[in-house]
């Protein structure tokens, strides 16, 4: 957040000047980007598997079928099976705090796995709207009591008349660690999309969401090296809790929603 | 009337004369015609100098005896008339230069047959020694240039005042001529007859713009650089030099203009930040009068803390830093600041586009002591006070520097400075929250002449950086404090051991402390108060060099510095694995040494006199870095942190070995200077993929280590004197890394990498009124990582990167404009309007280049150039009286 003020500052002050450019970029072989999440609500335990593309490519990212998706937690494996191209998931597996599960994809000659620990949920006291500092525009507050004496990694989603924010917004307790946090979920609107601003009469919502140490790692270095901003020096693809060389994450998390109407 | 002022009463004269080409001149050649009654002979030499292009240098007593001269002299040789002028007296008079010495003949002692006096013994040898200083102003002149000719003729040697103006030489007993110069001040002469030690305090005056070319021809040699000297890879830039340089916002900047200097690369637009020969932005050391400046810019970057009225030169070390200097790999910045008037009061100070200066000096005691004030202040913020947007307008924005030198001169032997600069800083808005940061540095030295020949400086440094972030809002109150301290000590000799040795000893130690982050909040803040570990250390060093003028050609500068940083209690400390895990920790109590790095650095130089005008050199030098700043963001900001050695971070080491040809042409108009490199680098420092910067958590644990090399080759042409000066500089460069843990453990490009660098910089006096000047730049784009393909995490696109640094960035251009027009001077006040074009034409230069989703096009992704300064026009008046 920080990064983001003095670079809307800079912005602010010199006027400075945007324009699309052509950039010869060189293509790759395609990776699989495997996002797997169980959480402790019911039918939320779903695997996707996808393949990256070249940056020239369009935004089409089809499924991957004909993977075996299982999850194990204290020797009991459950099956997902392919519910959509794929996409594999169960209704069956709602997920418990504290419990430790692995996830397992074969697929063709190759074996990812990866396993995530469920934290005790934490859920958001109430949720207010206000304007951003040096700036007018609206930004959501979410006010929350952070369990003393144990780590907590905090990741939050936001939704503006059911459209999901892309800016990544995400914390731990190493400096709150048992207080009564109030973070603003403040953003850079960069593609000026006047549907990502916050209005009155808009309907906000925010997933309050608890992940382990190496998922909010993974959240953490995604929003640092690889959302293509241009102010890291060295961008980087974000550190994942899967081995096998796959990209993406599997995540056991809690989740917990507030939303209200913007006056 | 003094010899001084007599001698003073001749350099008025010659300042009055222009003269085009009178080296080539001889005294037979100049005819003139001449009629004396009853006049003196001083009288026939004022005549003489207004009628030719000569000037006269002689004692004032053995003019003044000569009286009552008269002569008929019609279209003369100048020879002829001088000889019947001295006819009658024992005064012989010969050619040098521009100049005409006269001087009484010795009355001839009668020879006894076979014993030679005690006193005269070929062997004899004596020392003139001295402080160079303005005339007008007292200040001292650093790197003023004494050139010692003797009758003989063989023998040219010399030497250069020290930076507090001291100056040593040390010669056989006979006759000499000496002659001083420095950039922008008429050249002094006299002829010393030695035969016992002799001070000769040097009295230097501002020369006329237009007379430049005329001193420096009478020199007969460039100025601006010893080719004598095995220093190489150094820049010494004055105020007048850069004054004229056009910058952004019209703010002199003597930061952005080193950058212009071949081997010396800009970060960027708006980051006064530089990479020096390959190295990283933290690998400068960068002193205010020896104080330690950590972070050297204002406002994220845009611009550099020295406040250009209150500096009075720079000295860039790219290579072969002398000895006593250490604790950073890449270069030497000193910048030392102005002492201030000791004749008279003075203010001067300028109202810019974005900021207002005063700098106000005079003497304490006339002649003895001196203050100087200056002060700077941005007013950035009154335009946001102009936005309609009410949470603008009631921002804050703003810095300020102010620089205070106060110094004494004690006895003759004695001298004490005092001086402190302090700057801020501040970001906030509506007084409820605010970060605010700034240097602070505070230096008390203590010049001391032993004798002529040994001189010492003592200095008592204090320097400080710090970070405060205050948030006020009502229930949410905290601040966060970060600090960099520094308490050091210097003692420094320099010995002027004979005529051949000069011998520089010393000792210095450093204790440094860092708090990495502090924060206190009110109970209900929503954040913790607590405190990061202190980090406590000492940095000593011992060195010694010894500069050794072995041949007239031949000159070798030979010395070795000793460092040792030890890292002290109270503190944890940590054994962590390859993954960067914890394994355990060791506690250290109060004043414990948890470590001791030791770290033999050799510089090694020399320098070989081809001829009058040419010499090559060549160095070798080792330098350690204690002190590590870890940034992993492509702007400055000022909580990046400072990172002291652990038992884990060892110190940096480089060695870089270099080689240059000088070549002064056209007499010395124009200096060629050719240097190659080739540097290797010692744990290097990177942060790991997806590091958190701001973390309590043991650094190590977020950082990579490996190494760097780094060669290039610069030319540079310069033309320092005349109606048009400047240069032409071209670096053509590689610099590498190869950290364990990226891009495969392989050699990548670091981001600094820039093949082609040019920089061309012409400053034009068109006539008493106008200056014009412009500069353009041209480098290769800095290597960046950019993506090679794409993916969605839930419903996001993110970026796919496969090597560290395989991109490039565009190709970066840029022409300035400058123009100064001086105005109406009267009695004491003068002024100039100066006027500024930056990026003249407009280029688009990419400060970064961004990837997301298309607006237009949902189904695509497209890159995005950000460019920060198109046309800044801008002008400031600025006055002195």
């Amino acid at each position: 957040m920080r990064s983001i003020f003095f670079f809307s500052l800079i912005i602010l002050l010199l006027n400075s000047c945007q324009k699309v450019i052509n950039i010869d970029l060189n293509s790759t072989a395609a990776e699989y980007v495997i996002v797997g999440k169980i959480t402790d609500q019911p039918g939320m335990c779903q695997v996707s598997i996808t393949r990256s593309k070249d940056f020239s490519d369009d935004n089409q990212f089809p499924g991957i079928s004909g993977a075996t998706v299982t999850i194990e937690n204290n020797g009991v494996v459950t099956s997902l099976p392919e519910t959509d191209t794929g996409v594999y998931g169960t209704g069956s597996l709602t997920g418990q705090p504290g419990q430790t599960y692995k996830l397992t994809v074969h697929l063709g000659a190759a074996t990812f796995t990866a396993s995530s620990t469920m934290p005790q949920p934490v859920g958001p006291d109430s949720i207010y709207v206000s304007p951003g500092r040096l700036t007018t525009k609206k930004y959501v507050t979410v006010i929350y009591r952070d369990p003393p004496g144990i780590s907590n990694y905090y990741h939050f989603i936001q939704y503006v008349n059911g459209k999901k924010e892309p800016s990544i917004f995400v914390s731990d307790d190493e400096f709150t660690d048992g207080q009564t946090v109030k973070p603003q979920l403040v953003f850079n609107n960069d593609t000026n999309d006047p549907t990502r601003d916050i209005k009155s009469g808009d309907s906000v919502r925010i997933d309050m969401i608890c992940n382990d140490a190496a998922v909010y790692k993974y959240w953490y270095s995604l929003n640092d090296g690889a959302t293509g901003t241009g102010q890291s020096a060295s961008p980087a693809n974000p550190v994942t809790n899967i081995s096998g060389g796959a990209l993406g994450y599997f995540s056991a998390q809690t989740v917990r929603t507030k939303g209200i109407k913007v006056n | 009337m003094s010899t001084r002022t007599m001698t003073n009463v001749f350099w008025t004269l010659a300042a009055m004369l222009l003269t085009l080409h009178a080296a080539a001149q001889d005294l037979s050649q100049i005819k003139l015609t001449l009629r004396l009654k009853h006049n003196s002979l001083k009288e026939a030499m004022q005549m003489i100098e207004q009628t030719t292009p000569f000037k006269f240098i002689a004692r004032a007593e053995d003019v003044d005896a000569v009286q009552d001269l008269n002569l008929e002299a019609t279209g003369q040789p100048l020879d002829k008339v001088l000889s019947q002028l001295l006819k009658g007296s024992n005064i012989q008079f010969r050619q040098m230069g521009t100049n005409i010495i006269l001087k009484k003949e010795p009355p001839k002692k009668p020879v006894s047959s076979v014993i030679i006096p005690a006193t005269y013994h070929p062997q004899q040898k004596y020392t003139i020694s001295g402080t160079v200083r303005v005339q007008k102003t007292g200040e001292t002149i650093i790197g003023a240039t004494i050139r010692v000719s003797s009758a003989g003729a063989d023998l040219f040697t010399g030497t250069v005042s020290n930076e507090y103006g001291f100056y040593s030489l040390t010669l056989p007993v006979g006759g000499y001529h000496l002659q001083v110069s420095y950039l922008g001040m008429a050249t002094v002469s006299r002829d010393i007859g030695l035969d016992s030690n002799v001070v000769w305090n040097i009295p230097m005056e501002e020369a006329a713009k237009d007379l430049q070319e005329v001193t420096v021809r009478a020199a007969g040699q460039g100025r601006g650089r010893s080719l004598r000297s095995p220093q190489m890879g150094m820049e010494r830039m004055t105020m007048t030099e850069i004054k004229d340089i056009p910058v952004i916002f019209g703010e002199k900047d003597v930061l952005k203009t080193i950058q212009l200097l071949p081997g010396i690369k800009s970060a960027g637009d708006g980051n006064s930040g530089f990479y020096v020969r390959g190295g990283a932005a933290d690998q400068n050391l960068i002193l205010l009068d020896e104080a330690n400046v950590y972070n050297p810019s204002h406002l994220l970057g845009f611009f550099s803390t020295f406040n250009s009225d209150a500096i009075k030169n720079i000295v860039v070390y790219k290579g072969g830093m002398p000895a006593q200097y250490g604790g950073r790999l890449s270069s030497v910045v000193d910048v030392k600041m102005n002492e201030g008037n000791n004749r008279d009061f003075g203010a001067s100070g300028g109202i810019g586009l974005i900021s207002s200066r005063l700098n106000v000096e005079g003497p304490i005691q006339k002649d003895r002591s001196s203050f100087l004030i200056s002060g700077r202040r941005t007013y950035v913020d009154m335009f946001l006070r102009l936005s309609n947007d009410s949470n603008v307008n009631k921002s804050t924005l703003y810095f300020y520097d102010l620089n205070g030198k106060v110094n004494y001169t004690l006895s003759r032997k004695d001298r004490l400075y005092l001086s402190g600069y302090l700057g801020r800083d501040v970001l906030g808005q509506d007084n409820l929250s605010n970060i605010n940061w700034g240097n602070t540095t505070a230096t008390a030295r203590w010049n001391h002449i032993f004798n002529s020949r040994l001189f010492s400086n003592t200095s008592l440094i204090y320097s400080n950086y710090d970070f405060k972030i205050t948030n006020k809002e009502a229930g949410n109150e905290f601040n966060i404090i970060s600090q960099i301290k520094d308490w050091n000590l210097k003692e420094d000799f320099q010995w002027y051991a004979g005529s051949l040795h000069t011998v520089n000893i010393g000792v210095n130690a450093i204790h440094h402390t860092i708090r990495p982050g502090e924060i206190t909040a009110s109970k209900d803040a929503g954040i913790n108060s607590m405190t990061f570990q202190r980090r406590y250390s000492l940095e000593n060093a011992v060195y010694l060099t010894d500069t050794w003028k072995m041949t007239n050609k031949l000159t070798l500068t030979y010395g070795l510095r000793l460092s040792a940083f030890s890292i002290l209690g109270k503190g944890d400390y940590y054994n962590i694995d390859t993954a960067g895990r914890i394994l355990d920790t060791l506690h250290y109590g109060p004043g414990q040494v948890v470590k001791t790095y030791f770290n033999l650095e050799p510089r090694l130089a020399a320098a070989w006199q081809l001829d009058e005008a040419t010499s090559i050199k060549a160095s070798y030098v080792r330098n350690t870095q204690n002190l590590h700043l870890v940034s992993n963001s492509i702007t400055s900001s000022p909580t990046d942190r400072w990172v002291a050695n652990t038992n884990i971070i060892r110190p940096e080491i480089s060695d870089q070995v270099s080689l240059g040809y000088y070549k002064d042409l056209a007499k010395g108009r124009w200096e060629l200077t050719v240097e190659t490199y080739y540097k290797t680098m010692q744990h290097q420092i990177d942060y790991r993929d997806g590091a958190d910067i701001y973390t309590n958590q043991p650094i190590e644990t977020q950082l990579l280590f490996g190494k760097g090399r780094a060669y290039g080759i610069e030319w540079q042409l310069k033309k320092r004197v005349g109606r048009l000066t400047g240069w032409l500089s071209y670096t053509l460069s590689k610099t590498e890394r190869k950290i364990d843990g990226i891009n495969n453990s392989e050699w990548y490009n670091a981001r600094q990498d820039r093949t082609h660098d040019i920089a061309i910089v012409g400053v034009y006096q068109l006539n008493k009124k106008w200056t014009l000047s412009a500069d353009w730049v041209f480098y290769t784009g800095d290597a960046v990582t950019f993506p090679s393909g794409k993916y969605t995490v839930d419903g996001t696109i993110y970026f796919l990167y496969t090597k560290r640094n395989a991109y490039r960035m565009p190709s970066y251009h840029r022409l300035d404009l400058g123009a100064t027009c001086q105005l109406k001077q009267r009695r004491r006040f003068s002024s100039e309007l100066n006027f500024s074009l930056y990026n003249a034409y407009g280029r688009q230069n990419a400060y970064q280049i961004s990837f997301r989703q298309s607006k237009t096009d949902l189904n695509k992704t497209e890159a995005v150039r950000t460019s920060l300064f198109s046309f800044v026009p801008s002008i400031s008046y600025n006055f002195k009286f």
